[in-house]
């Protein structure tokens, strides 16, 4: 806490870890719910080959679920962190990709039904993964298990 | 302990795995689960009309016996569409748009490309009101790599 005291606000870091964590829980459990529709959704970029289409549809949700949810909790905030910041990237690039070859579809990003996107979907998406990086650097308040976790000593 | 970046980089390949797991558990046990190593398809078993590649469907056009009816949104009708077409889109078809086309021809249905599901909901509409549907698969996007003839509103 010296010069980046007032950028590196841990306070700032929590609010934006709860607020994500929660985003990702929220839009993970639609596509749990209705994996058929977003493997539909995963087709419709037409960017993961036709092969890998199914599978990702079937474990990404729980990625983004189990990542969330860690965030939240405050349990390995770095390394949820990191997967929800590579998870941001990739949705990032592959909006950025569909909108560069002017693919009339929704995001999908939460539910199927979602209107065709725009330019804003990759801005929100690129806000999200400043948000994610700062949590990454500076999230250091209620996490699980530093807080509230007895400690056992280190050899 | 300090958190290194290793670390945390283990750490994610960790959840990672965890993840994989429970993804491929859930699937296995719900009884909606989706086939894992199949090619991923838009409809599994055949949909109950023809789908016409842009060629075949060209020559019905030529022919006399096709009305082209495109799914898209009216904003991307506007900027290309098979000449002759009738816009039509799955929401209006619904509110009764659709009662006037032709009985005596086939109804080729597109939207956007392979991967485009409107025309599909638009054929199952259609159907239900006793027209002769087929769909052209590979909808405007095919239509323009065969050289299909544009038309352009305004």
């Amino acid at each position: 806490m010296s010069r980046l005291g007032l950028l590196a606000n841990p306070w700032a870091a929590l609010a934006m870890r709860l607020y994500l964590g929660g985003v990702f829980v929220y839009a993970s459990i639609y596509k749990i719910n209705f994996a058929a529709e977003f493997a539909e959704t995963v087709a419709s970029y037409q960017i993961v080959p036709e092969l890998l289409v199914n599978p990702m549809a079937v474990v990404l949700p729980w990625l983004e679920l189990v990542a969330g949810l860690l965030l939240v909790a405050g349990l390995r905030v770095k390394a949820a962190a990191l997967v929800i910041n590579f998870l941001l990237a990739v949705f990032s690039l592959a909006i950025a990709v569909t909108l560069f070859r002017d693919i009339p579809i929704g995001c999908g990003c939460f539910s199927t039904l979602d209107p065709a996107m725009g330019w804003t979907a990759l801005l929100r998406d690129l806000v999200w993964l400043g948000m994610g990086t700062y949590v990454y650097a500076y999230d250091r308040k209620f996490q699980l298990e530093r807080n509230f976790l007895v400690r056992v000593k280190e050899s | 302990m300090r958190i290194t970046p290793l670390r945390t980089l283990q750490e994610a390949g960790y959840l990672l795995l965890l993840t994989l797991a429970l993804g491929l558990a859930a699937n296995a046990l719900r009884p909606d689960g989706l086939p894992l190593f199949k090619v991923f398809q838009k409809d599994p078993g055949a949909p109950p009309y023809a789908t016409l590649s842009p060629l075949a469907a060209a020559d019905l056009l030529r022919k006399g016996q096709a009305l082209f009816v495109d799914a898209r949104e009216p904003k991307y009708f506007a900027l290309a569409h098979v000449p002759g077409a009738r816009n039509i889109t799955p929401e209006q078809a619904k509110a009764g748009a659709a009662d006037d086309l032709p009985r005596d021809k086939t109804l080729v249905i597109y939207c956007d490309s392979l991967a485009c599901g409107r025309s599909h909901s638009l054929a199952g509409i259609l159907l239900e009101k006793d027209y002769t549907v087929a769909v052209m698969q590979d909808g405007i996007e095919g239509w323009i790599m065969t050289r299909g003839p544009l038309e352009v509103s305004q």
